[in-house]
């Protein structure tokens, strides 16, 4: 399925608040996710990445606002409707448990197969389709306590893909990738939009990259919304020294699209 | 099909393991060691040969060894269950306190004299549910920050509650007379002995029914033991997950203690030894750690009964004993994965 940027709205979020305890984390947020884009947040540590994913998955409840997966509220899905319409790939933490990559990505159909039945044929099969879209075939076997950080990264792409939802949400997917996994990544969900219509959004804190391949940006800055647009209206050296305090150069990707890249200047060392 | 294949063949290794472990222990005792073949013959015959042997195996070594099997692998299914519960393969119920609240429960139950009871489960094992239960809540709430338990608060906070429900246990048994402190000491420190086929028969219907649950949901334990987040992003309800473990494990905790006592450790070095076995998946897993909970208590009452000469040392000092060794060593290879 082809669809341009400008594809049906998978997620609908309009005046959003979230927050611990009395202490307000986002404040009137208004968000849509399309299918078939490649949606990046970024802004700086603290300013409510996470809280944002945590609100729109609803483990965290909106305090006001509302927000509408698919044409129907986030509160009206049970868990397992839910997850077959969005996918989540959290930020990596140790496995307590020493399954195999294989069976952590077969975990991943758990929302297509029933309550208390276990994956079938069907599901090994995705789960070995969803390995090979990410790179990790060659992990399968392996426990996934002694993989890298960078190849349990993929794994855990890999098991959000065997989920095979409309929707991908990510958190800082390539937080421990080098640059060349970090390219394989982004890349293999920008096609994941392009050729299967999905749609992502994916948090990030990289901003050469968030720049260079996503569709549209979102900066976030003390719980608000910044700017949003494409990535040339984002990335403005003004809103980086206001969000980060701090100065950049920048440059364009040397592709002809024109999209922003920084630069570390470091003149005053 | 590979690693099933490999699983079913430890299983059916391990069920082998211990119906031969019934009748070798069935042949040791006070009076020394019977060959397992004189034991089976004088099982199958009606009267007793002329030695009593036939009489001794039936009424008191069977009834304690089956007790301990039956025991064994209720704790050792609460530990795995409470493992997928918190996340942390150093939960187990008397780590937790789970087992001091049972006993506070119990005691509780013991000296009121309280009689009848409810459904069919007596007021002893009522209350020790309820302390479970008690234990187990409080000491979620309190080691879980973040949808996940680092073993610092897990152990901490389970410290504290067994500390505080012991601590009211012996003020309990201090304030009732004589006569039933000796008794509910004695049970207290954990033990098999004496027992008939009613305890027996009284557990085994807990070791099956929430067995056979925990088998159920083994694909949920799986995705629970990735983490609350995970499994919330894959469909399971974290309420609705932790309900259900928290009232399997406890059923199954609450009738080990109510019939035998505090037997640590065995939640603890059943699931792991089972996992080294055939990998943490609990389809396989839940059934080979019942029957690795059940050797290692049959094997420890062999000890308990024939450890020192004339006296029998309660049971719950020799997995006491041995547990703790085991649980320093987990705990040290543990820090270590958790270094980055």
């Amino acid at each position: 399925m082809k669809t341009d940027s400008q594809g049906r709205c998978l997620i609908k979020a309009k005046g959003i608040s979230a927050g611990y305890g009395d202490k307000t984390v986002l404040e009137d947020i208004d968000l849509r996710l399309h299918s078939g884009e490649l949606l990046g947040v970024v802004g700086p540590n603290g300013c409510g990445k996470s809280t944002l994913l945590r609100t729109l998955t609803g483990r965290l409840a909106a305090r006001s606002g509302s927000i509408q997966v698919m044409g129907q509220a986030l509160t009206a899905y049970s868990r397992m409707q839910f997850a077959r319409k969005v996918a989540v790939v959290p930020q990596a933490d140790a496995p307590p448990f020493d399954f195999t990559a294989n069976e952590l990505v077969l975990q991943g159909r758990r929302p297509h197969w029933g309550f208390l039945s276990g994956p079938g044929a069907k599901d090994r099969a995705k789960a070995l389709q969803a390995m090979q879209t990410a790179n990790t075939v060659h992990l399968k076997h392996r426990s996934i306590r002694n993989l890298s950080s960078g190849e349990f990264q993929r794994v855990l792409v890999a098991r959000a893909l065997a989920q095979d939802c409309p929707i991908l949400l990510l958190d800082e997917p390539t937080a421990h990738l080098d640059v060349g996994h970090e390219v394989e990544v982004f890349r293999l969900l920008h096609q994941l939009c392009r050729a299967e219509g999905v749609g992502i959004l994916c948090i990030c804190h990289n901003l050469n990259a968030a720049a260079a391949y996503c569709d549209r940006l979102v900066l976030l800055d003390q719980g608000r919304i910044k700017a949003e647009g494409n990535p040339q209206s984002v990335l403005t050296l003004e809103q980086l020294r206001e969000v980060y305090a701090v100065d950049l150069s920048l440059t364009e990707t040397p592709d002809g699209r024109g999209r922003p890249q920084f630069l570390y200047h470091c003149e005053d060392l | 099909m590979r690693f099933h294949i490999k699983s079913s063949i430890w299983i059916t290794i391990a069920l082998l393991a211990l119906a031969a472990s019934v009748l070798v222990s069935a042949g040791i005792g006070q009076t020394g060691f019977t060959p397992p073949w004189v034991v089976a013959k004088a099982m199958l015959q009606e009267g007793d040969g002329g030695f009593g042997l036939s009489l001794i195996v039936w009424e008191l070594r069977l009834p304690r060894i089956f007790l301990a099997i039956f025991v064994g692998a209720n704790l050792a299914i609460a530990g795995a269950l409470m493992q997928a519960l918190f996340n942390n393969p150093m939960a187990e119920p008397y780590v937790l306190g789970a087992s001091s609240g049972a006993s506070f429960g119990a005691v509780i139950a013991m000296v009121m004299q309280w009689t009848g009871g409810v459904a069919g489960f007596n007021p002893i094992m009522l209350c020790a549910f309820s302390g479970t239960v008690i234990a187990t809540v409080t000491v979620y709430s309190f080691a879980r920050q973040d949808g996940r338990t680092s073993i610092a608060s897990l152990l901490l906070t389970g410290i504290a509650v067994s500390a505080l429900l012991g601590a009211v246990t012996t003020l309990i048994l201090l304030r009732s007379d004589f006569y039933q402190l000796r008794s509910a000491l004695y049970w207290l420190m954990g033990g098999v002995a004496y027992r008939g086929w009613s305890d027996v028969a009284g557990i085994l219907p807990y070791t099956f029914i929430c067995g056979g649950l925990a088998f159920l949901w083994r694909h949920n334990l799986n995705i629970l033991g990735q983490g609350e987040e995970t499994a919330y992003h894959l469909g399971l309800s974290p309420e609705k997950a932790r309900g259900f473990i928290l009232v399997v494990a406890s059923l199954l905790t609450a009738a080990s203690v109510a019939t035998s006592g505090i037997i640590a450790f065995v939640g603890l070095m059943a699931p792991h030894l089972a996992r080294l076995l055939v990998g943490p998946n609990h389809g396989p897993l839940i059934p080979l750690t019942a029957i690795i909970g059940a050797l290692l208590l049959v094997w420890a009452d062999v000890i308990a009964r024939t450890g020192s000469s004339g006296e029998e040392l309660p049971l719950g000092v020799i997995t006491g004993a041995l547990g703790s060794l085991f649980f320093l060593y987990l705990l040290n290879l543990q820090q270590r994965k958790h270094q980055p």
